[in-house]
């Protein structure tokens, strides 16, 4: 039933419920909008959406992922400029893969293990390279790193298998790392979002039989 | 060196703790003897920290706040003048629609119909939820395969293509344009997608072959109603809300990021054909 009965102590929960993490909201919202007002918009849209759907939220469950998830659905219904293919394009130009790290030999001149491994990265340097991430990318990467969803979390929010989300989070960081320039990117064509497909028992046994072999 | 490639894709798991414990022995031995594969994993864990420490010093503005509090106080009101309304038209079987747009059109609940039946199916398990399959898929929101300028071209993409007539539907007394349409899949059927834009709002209109419905109806939290004489179910998830009847065996799902009360309004004025 659509439940009608309006229950007092239903907004006192709901504020002490989400308020809390009304930060984390805005801030995903800032990012993945790049527009102040566009980001109060999302916010609003998603706490009236999470007031109105609150009963069927799950108590003891991560209501912060719970949120986000809200958020990120109305994200891509309503406030999302680019296709996925536009996107895809996108990335497409410069985007380092697997393939194209520069080799060790390669890299040794200038490598400095030490001063890659501690070098700090600056918040606003890599914020800058995030937002100039496509969307679909971006939102993946800014709910596995900078709000620490699960896999799992991300595929519920973004409605994608979890292979694609580790696909797009592989692609979203070397592109990050590529604009910070931790690492490099060869000339090698990058893949199709499609292609790389993660099966892990497809990996374990490839590898198993390499050692046999 | 070989299992860089492999070893690079499974990296994000593993430093993200996704990864198995025996993948991530694979990943580990890997590593342990590639100074390349290590050095991206110090690049990306580089990474991983800096989008971390973005997390502390952002505060949410305070105009939002009040204007969010606002916007919940308004909620609040418009409940009880739904609650209100209800309560005055005792004699029906209450399903309240808010606000005056719906005057005249006819909802009601508490009817359990023969609509596919409601009886555990076996193997029904098997299948993803109906409900969570279309709203997802309208969340998703693809690009289309065919323009909606003429629904007519829309019709004939789908010729041959689907086991059902697609008839796009059309929506009365309110500005629905239809947007464009693509195939897609309602459970494990082939099933077409049209996208219409409603007064604004993105409804997405799924069409099927009906006989996938029972085993929704074994598996999902779906809710009879009547509409405009007509069974239906309603049923929502995730934020989405889908309605679902049936047509001389053709399934269709009409889902909106709307609540249940608007959507059924905009399910109330689709004429199914």
């Amino acid at each position: 039933m659509v439940e009608l009965r309006v229950d007092p102590g239903r907004r006192k929960r709901f504020e002490s419920e989400v308020l809390p993490h009304l930060d984390a909201l805005h801030r995903t919202a800032l990012r993945l909008t790049r527009s102040q007002a566009d980001a109060d918009d999302l916010v609003q849209d998603s706490v009236l959406k999470a007031y109105r759907f609150f009963d069927h939220y799950e108590a003891g469950t991560n209501i912060r992922a719970w949120l986000l998830r809200l958020l990120t659905n109305v994200f891509f219904s309503k406030y999302r400029r680019q296709t996925l293919d536009s996107q895809l394009k996108t990335l497409g130009q410069g985007d380092p893969v697997a393939d194209g790290w520069m080799g060790a030999a390669t890299m040794a001149p200038n490598r400095e293990p030490e001063r890659l491994a501690e070098k700090a990265i600056l918040e606003g340097s890599v914020m800058r390279a995030v937002e100039e991430l496509p969307e679909e990318f971006r939102a993946v990467l800014l709910l596995a790193d900078v709000e620490g969803l699960t896999y799992r979390e991300i595929a519920e929010s973004m409605g994608c298998p979890i292979g694609t989300i580790m696909s797009r989070l592989h692609r979203a960081r070397r592109a990050v790392a590529t604009k910070l320039g931790v690492t490099h990117t060869s000339n090698q064509a990058p893949k199709d979002e499609a292609s790389p497909v993660v099966n892990m028992n497809d990996f374990r046994l490839r590898q198993k039989k390499e050692v046999a072999g | 060196m070989s299992g860089c490639d492999e070893t690079s894709r499974y990296l994000d798991a593993w430093l993200d703790g996704e990864l198995d414990p025996g993948a991530s022995l694979i990943v580990e031995t890997h590593i342990a003897r590639c100074a390349q594969c290590a050095d991206e994993a110090d690049a990306i864990r580089s990474i991983k920290k800096a989008l971390a420490s973005t997390r502390e010093g952002h505060a949410t503005p305070g105009h939002l706040r009040s204007k969010l509090l606002a916007a919940l106080d308004a909620e609040d009101q418009s409940a009880v003048r739904t609650v209100q309304a209800t309560r005055r038209k005792r004699h029906g079987s209450a399903f309240a629609l808010a606000g005056a747009a719906l005057a005249g059109i006819a909802v009601s609940t508490g009817w359990r119909g023969s609509l596919g039946g409601t009886t555990p199916v076996a193997g029904a398990a098997m299948m993803p939820p109906i409900l969570e399959d279309i709203a997802q898929r309208h969340a998703r929101n693809l690009p289309v395969e065919v323009s909606g300028a003429q629904p007519d071209q829309v019709s004939n993409f789908f010729n041959g293509r689907l086991d059902i007539p697609v008839r796009p539907v059309r929506f009365r007394g309110v500005s629905a344009r239809l947007v464009g349409a693509r195939i897609s899949n309602v459970s494990d059927r082939m099933a077409a997608a049209l996208y219409y834009d409603v007064e604004g709002r993105r409804v997405s209109v799924f069409m099927f072959d009906a006989s996938v419905l029972p085993r929704a109806f074994a598996t999902d939290s779906l809710r009879p109603v009547r509409v405009n004489n007509q069974p239906a179910y309603l049923g929502y998830v995730h934020g989405y809300t889908v309605v679902i009847s049936e047509r001389a065996g053709v399934g269709y799902a009409v889902a909106s990021d709307m609540p249940p009360d608007a959507t059924l309004s905009i399910f109330a004025r689709a004429e199914l054909q």
